[in-house]
């Protein structure tokens, strides 16, 4: 029997990150600009929480929504693995909860992938043409 | 003649009409915790989906600043005049029943949705979700060479852990 790969073969690396502090309209122009749903939300380089679009959609609809920054409306401690992880097990996680994202998280807190609802589509088109990475 | 569970199920419970308020799609998708509806028009053909995503832009919502930097919404309201159909994806992205689940996954991909229509010989008969394909790999993974799912498996199973849902 193979070895289930790890998390790290599936991610996307390297994801777009905003800064704590930036204004939730320059959030939501990136992830326009990229076409992205979710970014990683940074303090120092530290992992500070996950900012979805839907966390700009609720946003914007508060009085003063757009002057508000990415740290108020962040979804704080998001779901988050080791590099090593198991892609079965990170998938497990996020069916059984509804997550929309894990981030992937180095021991020195550097965070170095997502892997998405989108990465899980495209891992399980691959599974089902049977041309799995193991 | 007596009905078929289904027959006798509640298309209301799962559906919302393009003309309701968004607010009413909102406590629908609330108590039956669902993130998808499909919307209707007023001949009952399914014309849109409305999204979770769709229902929070027409949210008017008052928030509190908590001990923590992270804000708390108190209320969520809505303009009455807010109707589905101003919200609504359309026109509806709809795959048959027996569509092979591998196109059922590129199709929600390259549309860029995170809910299908199913139908079958024109009738709509449920909605399958990212969610439901999240959970397939999850069991996939698990089993290995396990039962092979089908867009229909997936429908059928779909009573207590999917959205996906036979209306």
């Amino acid at each position: 029997m193979k070895a289930m790969p790890k998390i790290q073969k599936y991610m996307t690396p390297m994801p777009h990150t905003v800064g704590h502090d930036l204004p939730v309209a320059k959030a939501w122009e990136m992830m326009k600009e990229y076409r992205i749903r979710h970014l990683p939300v940074l303090d120092g380089g530290h992992l500070k929480g996950i900012l979805s679009d839907r966390d700009i959609k609720l946003a914007a609809s508060f009085e003063g929504g757009d002057r508000l920054r990415c740290e108020e409306i962040m979804t704080p401690e998001p779901y988050t693995v080791n590099p090593d992880t198991g892609l079965d097990s990170v998938v497990r996680e996020m069916a059984a909860h509804k997550y929309g994202s894990a981030l992937i998280v180095q021991d020195n807190g550097k965070v170095v992938g997502i892997f998405t609802d989108i990465d899980a589509l495209n891992t399980l088109d691959e599974v089902l043409r049977g041309n799995f990475r193991q | 003649m007596k009905k078929t569970v289904q027959e006798s199920m509640s298309l209301d419970l799962l559906m919302i009409g393009w003309d309701e308020r968004i607010e009413t799609a909102y406590h629908r998708m609330q108590s039956n915790r669902l993130r998808h509806l499909p919307v209707h028009n007023d001949s009952g053909e399914i014309i849109g989906m409305l999204s979770d995503r769709d229902v929070q832009r027409a949210m008017i919502s008052q928030v509190a600043h908590g001990s923590t930097a992270a804000l708390s919404v108190e209320t969520i309201e809505f303009d009455p005049e807010s109707r589905v159909r101003d919200y609504m994806g359309w026109p509806v992205i709809a795959v048959e029943r027996d569509t092979d689940l591998m196109e059922v996954v590129r199709t929600i991909l390259s549309k860029r949705v995170s809910a299908l229509l199913v139908r079958e010989e024109g009738r709509a008969v449920g909605i399958v979700t990212t969610d439901d394909l999240l959970q397939v790999l999850a069991e996939l993974l698990a089993e290995g060479n396990g039962p092979k799912w089908t867009l229909r498996s997936l429908l059928e199973n779909s009573a207590e852990r999917y959205d996906a849902v036979l209306v």
